[in-house]
């Protein structure tokens, strides 16, 4: 596990990364949750203690526990991620709609 | 512990969801909004008069003990901006009945508008670090809303723009919690800034405040994470714009200086001459950005761009004479450029159009309005009798006492430039000959805001003195951490 979480930030971050350069919006939109979910793991391994038990009360003797607070924290944060996201993919929609294209580099021309 | 911290959150929060249910009931609508504004500015005023009074309230949601549970915490910045925050929002909130004439659009805007201001007051008052990222997205999501609103191409273009970065921040923010809370074990601000001490050393450390950096200056638009900010405040309906250049992108320089003056306080000295340069930098090339532009609201928000570099001038020499003066020109900008964006949809409002070679002979056809556009240039240009000249004068004097000379001459040199830039627009809307005459006058409705934020600016100038104290205690307070860590933790 100690090394599989870094990984995976990595991973999530290089590719949300390589999807937000690319010049289509709906990669735009999947590169963005993909960092978001990055961030998401980030906050989930500060949490994290080896073999942690799960924090629940009555097994006390089989320590140690994972912190259960970013858990709870990124419950949050996939929430508000996920209505940010929506929001955007349903502009992005909007905008496919107008402009008829899904090209940023032509969206950008649009102006004026 | 004082149960009224909770009110700034709750009423505009309420006034959202009545204001939802009674969609279809115009004249109830108008009523709770009237009710609701005026007494949420009421509350400010008497929350930061009662902080000036008795020092730092706190008030623990649900009860729990302050390193658990999520504190409210309001002490004399967050009462400043709070009450800053609400006067701008009642002249906006007035102007968007003159401003949106449908009924279906006022319908969606008045609330979404009350979500924004419970966003607002909601991250000037938490003490808890995951806490402002949850305010944070409660803010942005109704200024993406608010922002898309009327479907306008070029609208929709700065609101994909606005999302990507609000996405791409709030990534960065959780990824820096996460940092910060793998170190220490806690959100709580005031928890956070006693358990730092020990690591102060840490790489980590360093690297989460350069994370915070990143998310609360692209907030506040400082170069070079400004990109988004010309598209965003110039095509947004105009009393969003007026809300975005007058408080939000305070928020951002309200978060760097709430979390280097209470978490990171022994980087300060590191990250200074990091912050004095970008301040140059921001400031510099938003004014030659603000003199390029031919469209009046573009030209304003360059311009605010070059003024957040101000003020994050003011807060990078880390003094408290330099605080409070950053707080002084957060304060007196924040009026003066709403009053000009207001005034700027006035033009929008009479041609369709904020393309300044699309204008002018105003003098002819409004004298209120020439006059009140007249008293926002000397303001931002920072001519004496206005509140505009003690901001930078009092900037410039922090800045010489600290012995910051580059920095000062940058200023100087700038405020400069914003003059001749002001002066320009004022130049061409106001007093060029133009042949054909304007179909429609600007309405009560719409002047009347601009009149009043113009007016608000000059006696901020006159009443200089005791603004200035207010912010200089603030400013105080601000670099004396242990008065907010005993208020929050007790006697711990």
């Amino acid at each position: 596990m100690k090394l599989i979480l870094p990984l995976a930030i990595g991973v999530l971050f290089g590719a949300g990364t390589y999807l937000v350069l690319q010049k289509n919006i709906l990669k735009l939109v999947l590169g963005l949750g993909l960092i978001g979910h990055g961030a998401n793991v980030i906050l989930i391994s500060s949490g994290w203690i080896g073999t942690g038990k799960v924090p629940i009360l009555g097994n006390e003797e089989t320590t140690p526990f994972v912190d259960p607070i970013p858990q709870a924290l990124i419950l949050t944060a996939i929430v508000i991620g996920f209505a940010a996201l929506a929001f955007l993919l349903v502009l992005s929609l909007r905008v496919y709609r107008d402009l008829k294209t899904s090209n940023i580099e032509e969206i950008r021309g649009q102006r004026g | 512990m004082s149960q009224h911290l909770i009110l700034p959150i709750l009423v505009p929060l309420g006034t959202a969801i009545l204001l939802l249910l009674l969609r279809f009931i115009p004249l109830a609508r108008l009523v709770v909004i009237a009710i609701a504004a005026v007494s949420i500015l009421g509350v400010n005023i008497s929350l930061l008069s009662s902080i000036y009074k008795q020092g730092i309230q706190t008030y623990q949601l649900g009860g729990w003990p302050a390193p658990f549970g999520i504190v409210l915490v309001g002490d004399l910045l967050s009462g400043i901006m709070m009450v800053l925050g609400s006067i701008i929002a009642l002249c906006a909130l007035f102007y968007s009945f003159g401003y949106l004439k449908e009924e279906g659009q006022q319908a969606i805007f008045h609330p979404l508008f009350f979500f924004l201001w419970t966003g607002t007051n909601g991250t000037f008052l938490t003490g808890d670090i995951f806490n402002l990222f949850v305010m944070f997205e409660i803010m942005l999501m109704s200024i993406y809303s608010l922002l898309t609103l009327l479907g306008d191409k070029k609208q929709i273009e700065a609101g994909l723009k606005l999302i990507s970065m609000g996405l791409l921040s709030s990534a960065i923010f959780l990824a820096a919690v996460g940092g910060i809370y793998a170190l220490t074990g806690t959100l709580n601000m005031a928890d956070l800034a006693i358990k730092i001490k020990p690591h102060a050393d840490h790489p980590l450390v360093s690297a989460v405040a350069m994370l915070f950096i990143g998310v609360f200056g692209l907030k506040a638009a400082m170069i070079p994470l400004h990109f988004w900010l010309p598209d965003v405040h110039s095509s947004a309906p105009t009393p969003i714009s007026a809300m975005l250049s007058g408080i939000l992108i305070k928020v951002g320089i309200y978060a760097i200086i709430r979390v280097f003056c209470l978490i990171f306080v022994d980087l300060q000295a590191t990250f200074q001459t990091f912050f004095l340069t970008l301040a140059c930098i921001t400031m510099f090339m938003g004014a030659l950005g603000a003199v390029a532009q031919t469209d009046l609201k573009r030209l304003l928000a360059y311009s605010s761009v070059s003024q957040i570099g101000y003020i994050l001038m003011g807060v990078g020499f880390f003094t408290v004479a330099g605080m409070g003066a950053a707080l002084f020109y957060i304060i007196s900008h924040g009026i003066i450029k709403a009053s000009l964006f207001l005034a700027a949809g006035i033009l929008k409002k009479m041609r369709s159009t904020t393309e300044m070679s699309e204008h002018g002979d105003m003098i002819q056809h409004s004298r209120m309005f020439t006059i009140f556009f007249f008293i926002g240039v000397i303001s931002l240009g920072g001519i004496p009798p206005s509140s505009g000249f003690f901001m930078k004068f009092q900037l410039l004097k922090a800045g010489l006492d600290g012995a910051f000379y580059i920095p000062v001459v940058v200023a100087f040199t700038v405020s400069l430039i914003t003059l001749f830039y002001l002066f320009q627009s004022w130049q061409k809307i106001c007093l060029s000959k133009q042949k054909d005459l304007p179909q429609t006058l600007p309405s009560f409705k719409l002047l009347a805001p601009v009149g009043v934020l113009a007016i608000l600016s000059l006696a901020l100038g006159l009443a200089a003195s005791p603004i200035s104290e207010l912010t200089q205690a603030a400013s105080q307070q601000l670099f004396s951490p242990e008065l907010y860590i005993k208020a929050v933790m007790g006697s711990m």
